[in-house]
């Protein structure tokens, strides 16, 4: 049971942090930062509840506020450089986030990271990580997130985002503000993955710079495409088939380093089988379209 | 039809471009080009490749910044405003470009839909919480760009995405974007280049008809001598950067 639970919420995890960088995606850049603000609010939560005493749910929206700022200040850029050097600048970007937290041995504990993270409490209410009702509240705020990407993406503020990103020239001759909704979707997706990190920091009630690599934002990147990058349900599925891949491989009996190293050949094989003969992903099949078009 | 909002523009707009000078290294692109523009009413501006036609359209529209000179609207000065801001503003400023600029994910119907002021007015929060029932407007605004689409002769491709289109269906797709929003001013960058003859003089009886109904000027430019001669109420040639008036009707 404890073993179902822990890939239910990791898959959730992974599904908040693959919907906010479809949100990222979606504005026109391709971003690396993922597990970098997946840091931010593990690190908000865990420093926040036990060395500041702040409450979980408060430590869970001063991680977002944070990771909202951070995602401004990592897009600000954006205009300067072109796309391929933009995802390098996402690269360096978390991995700097990563690097300040294993080296500030006074704040961060450095690499040993910290233990004893307090349960996760929302208006009085304990929700102790490891349960059914921490997982059911991971995918209850992955089913919110989802509502609100699909209301959003489906708006003329939605549409608006397209036409900057499919062409900024003739976006601002019809008057659309193409910088601010740049910082706005940016924020929001930095947010969501800000508070996949807090939720994370609960359910491991451990925190360390280790798991923060840039794999983990290839990992959220991989689950974006497997799903196709234009689909909310094909983003849950590809997050599902990520965030399971792992434990299942373990369950079965491979060792972790194996288990790891296999996880990778498989999704980097059924990433590059994919791109060729289903750009639109997993999500395109029940959308009838081959093409990537967006949802 | 939809009334393009106004802040700085109420009623006639004047447009005066006065002295603009651009250089694209050394190559003179604008040598100190002035004009004066009185809406409603067609303007042609015609002249060989290079001489400074779409540099001048896009100076006017905030693209490109000139090296000198100055655009006022109605003695605004808004040389310094971005394209953006022109376009939000309620300068009432439309624009078409020779190589058409669509939005490659969008079917046609979202292309034009894209340039409605309604679409443009709603704020991510209102889309998100629901606080504008959207849903009826966007009925609405779908109605207002499937006409729209008709009266451009593009009726039966809605659904279809510009890479499905030819070259003239997506110039008069993007004329349809540009004129649902009823702009005071309408720059359009060879509207008549590759559609077909007989969709042609359709063209310019729209775009005659959107000139009068509308209270708009339409500039124009355009390699079809005999056609922008023909509907023009005032004609202008440009020559390696300097402009001359040919014509006043």
């Amino acid at each position: 049971m404890g073993f179902f639970i822990h890939v239910t919420v990791s898959c959730g995890l992974m599904a908040m942090l693959s919907l906010g960088l479809m949100l990222i995606v979606r504005s026109g850049v391709y971003s690396v930062a993922s597990a970098g603000f997946y840091l931010v609010g593990a690190y908000c939560t865990a420093l926040g509840t036990l060395k500041l005493g702040l409450s979980p749910g408060f430590a869970l929206v001063l991680g977002a506020v944070l990771g909202a700022i951070l995602g401004i200040f990592c897009i600000a850029p954006a205009y300067r450089v072109r796309e391929d050097r933009l995802l390098i600048l996402t690269l360096g970007f978390a991995e700097s986030l990563r690097l300040v937290c294993a080296n500030s041995r006074s704040v961060t504990n450095g690499a040993m990271g910290l233990s004893g993270i307090p349960h996760f409490s929302l208006l009085g209410v304990n929700i102790k990580p490891g349960t059914i009702a921490f997982a059911g509240f991971v995918w209850l705020i992955v089913g919110i997130i989802c509502l609100l990407l699909i209301r959003l993406v489906k708006s003329p503020w939605g549409l608006r985002i397209d036409a900057a990103r499919d062409d900024r020239v003739a976006a601002t001759s019809l008057g659309i503000q193409v910088a601010r909704p740049l910082y706005i979707v940016h924020a929001a997706g930095a947010s969501l993955a800000a508070v996949a990190g807090s939720l994370y920091a609960h359910h491991m009630a451990f925190v360390s710079p280790a798991p923060f690599t840039v794999v983990l934002s290839v990992f959220a990147l991989c689950a974006l495409l497997l799903g196709g990058r234009g689909s909310v349900k094909g983003v849950i599925l590809g997050a599902i088939l990520i965030g399971a891949g792992l434990p299942l491989l373990q369950l079965v009996g491979t060792p972790e380093y194996s288990a790891s190293a296999i996880r990778q050949i498989v999704f980097g094989v059924a990433l590059a089988v994919l791109t060729i003969w289903l750009p639109g992903g997993i999500g395109g099949i029940w959308r009838g379209a081959k093409s990537d078009r967006w949802e | 039809m939809i009334g393009g909002s106004s802040r700085i523009v109420s009623n006639l707009v004047q447009v005066r471009v006065s002295r603009i000078c651009k250089h694209f290294g050394g190559v003179v692109a604008l040598d100190n080009a002035s004009f004066e523009l009185f809406a409603p009413g067609i303007f042609g501006f015609v002249g060989e490749n290079g001489s400074g036609k779409t540099t001048l359209f896009d100076i006017v529209c905030g693209l490109v910044r000139p090296d000198s000179g100055s655009v006022l609207v109605n003695k605004h000065d808004i040389t310094t405003w971005s394209a953006t801001r022109r376009g939000k503003f309620g300068l009432g400023f439309g624009r078409s470009f020779q190589h058409p600029r669509l939005f490659a994910s969008m079917t046609a119907l979202e292309n034009v839909l894209v340039g409605y002021p309604f679409s443009k007015g709603t704020s991510w929060d209102e889309a998100i919480l629901g606080r504008v029932k959207y849903g009826e407007q966007l009925s609405s605004a779908r109605d207002v760009a499937r006409q729209q689409l008709d009266l451009l002769g593009l009726g039966d491709n809605e659904r279809s995405y510009p890479a499905e289109m030819s070259f003239g269906q997506r110039k008069r797709l993007e004329i349809a974007r540009v004129l649902l929003e009823q702009p005071r001013f309408v720059w359009l960058d060879e509207p008549f280049s590759g559609v077909e003859q007989g969709l042609v003089t359709r063209l310019a009886e729209l775009l005659t008809h959107f000139s009068e109904s509308a209270s708009s000027g339409v500039c124009i430019i355009d390699h079809r001598m005999e056609v922008v001669r023909d509907i023009s109420t005032r004609l202008f040639q440009l020559h390696n950067g300097k402009i001359v008036e040919l014509a006043q009707s």
